[in-house]
């Protein structure tokens, strides 16, 4: 497991904030338009560290999402891992320094992606998407762009742990 | 250029177990696991969902406490209307049991509410961000619930219906998610359409012919048409209908009886035993 990642914040805070999602923030929050935390801070060990092991625990909150959602089954197990594979390429290529800039456009270009990549799934592979309107869609991704712009780096701080 | 440890190896074998996954839960094998992880979650999520209802009570006593007083009196006025409609459609039941005894008429099919039990369960979960607005509740196969049978609030007002069954819990699509299109009527003028939601945030009934008659606050109950859901269930109130003469159909925006946010005890509508 990678040394700059504290999973002991990371992996009960995934936890806290799937059940939080799953059940206040969904009953209490603005339906779907609630920021996925879970996501971000998916997204923010992405940006720290990336190994085939935290891509596993990618899965496991994916397939514990879909377990969840009512969309068709594999649609967050597929975006989630994808996404954190993009975020993992992109960090390679791009991230040279974990300015706050370039951490949070990072982060939202993992935002993106994620949508991206969700839509194509709903569209092409579960044939569910003509449900959605344009302007729900635009509006869904304009929401995850600013809570990506909000959270990343502050989720990125919150689980770093300096090399022993 | 920092060195990504996901090498291509390791992006194979995940693509594989992926796919893997997929095929499994295609082929229904996956019902097992779900199964096991929901037994563990659902303990969890249940005391999350509990602090949260008792959260949204907080804040949702706070948003109707101005309004209290005129709802009260508006609620005592309706209620007494309804004791007199229950008293007089008592007396056409007494009336119509006798016709049927006189005619010796034999009646094999039960009707409306006759025909259905209700078992009461709760909501466990609702869907996280996302496309769709499903809700799991605590009752599952074991209990008798199956896909497509309705799931309702106290006094019969639909709120969704059953799209996946577990042992002991099921997930349920809620009339509010843009997924779910159910046959419904106006009570009055039976006018027919489906009501199809719109993203959490209310309903709309579609496709009714222009030909239609829509009365402004007619009530919208499901028409029967649909397997598992029975007729008579309440849904909601038309609140405005939209047409115009360059279209096939018109619409009608829905006042829902159910409020979303605010639901803990459901009701699970399954065919009367025996």
């Amino acid at each position: 497991m990678p040394d700059r990642i504290n999973y002991y914040i990371l992996l009960p805070l995934l936890l806290l904030c799937f059940f939080l999602e799953t059940t206040f923030m969904a009953q209490l929050g603005g339906g779907n338009f609630m920021p996925n935390l879970v996501l971000i801070l998916l997204f923010a060990a992405a940006l720290l560290a990336c190994s085939a092991d935290f891509i596993y625990i990618a899965l496991v909150f994916g397939f514990l999402f879909d377990l969840f959602a009512g969309v068709s089954f594999g649609i967050y197990l597929l975006s989630f891992v994808l996404s954190c594979l993009l975020l993992c390429q992109l960090r390679t290529r791009l991230l040279k320094e974990e300015t706050f800039l370039r951490v949070t456009a990072l982060g939202m270009l993992g935002a993106l992606g994620y949508n991206l990549i969700y839509l194509a799934l709903l569209f092409f592979v579960f044939n569910t998407g003509s449900a959605f309107s344009l302007d729900f869609v635009s509006k869904k991704i304009l929401f995850d762009l600013v809570y990506a712009a909000v959270f990343t780096y502050g989720a990125v701080r919150l689980i770093y742990k300096e090399k022993s | 250029m920092q060195k990504s440890a996901v090498d291509f190896k390791n992006f194979i074998f995940i693509l594989i177990v992926l796919v893997l996954i997929l095929i499994l839960n295609g082929g229904g094998y996956l019902q097992g696991p779900k199964n096991a992880a929901w037994s563990l979650l659902a303990p969890v999520a249940s005391r999350f969902q509990s602090s949260s209802n008792v959260v949204s009570d907080f804040f949702y006593t706070v948003n109707k406490i101005a309004s209290f007083k005129t709802e009260n009196e508006k609620l005592q006025t309706e209620n007494r209307n309804l004791n007199y409609e229950l008293a007089q459609l008592q007396e056409v039941k007494r009336e119509n049991g006798l016709l049927k005894q006189q005619l010796k008429f034999k009646d094999n099919l039960c009707a409306g509410s006759d025909c259905i039990d209700f078992s009461a369960g709760k909501i466990l979960s609702r869907s996280p961000e996302g496309y769709g607005e499903y809700i799991t509740i605590n009752l599952g196969s074991r209990e008798g619930a199956e896909v497509n049978q309705a799931v309702t609030t106290a006094g019969g007002v639909l709120i969704g219906k059953i799209v996946e069954t577990f042992d002991d819990y099921s997930r349920v699509m809620l009339i509010i998610s843009p997924e779910s299109s159910l046959n419904c009527l106006a009570q009055t003028t039976r006018a027919n359409g489906l009501v199809r939601g719109k993203y959490g945030t209310g309903a709309m009934l579609e496709m009714i012919d222009q030909s239609e008659e829509l009365g402004q606050g007619d009530l919208v109950i499901t028409s029967g048409l649909e397997a598992g859901i029975p007729s008579g269930l309440l849904v909601g109130k038309i609140r405005g209908i939209e047409q115009s003469p360059n279209t096939v159909f018109k619409s009608a925006d829905l006042e829902l009886f159910a409020d979303f946010s605010h639901i803990e005890e459901i009701f699970l509508v399954k065919p009367h035993a025996g």
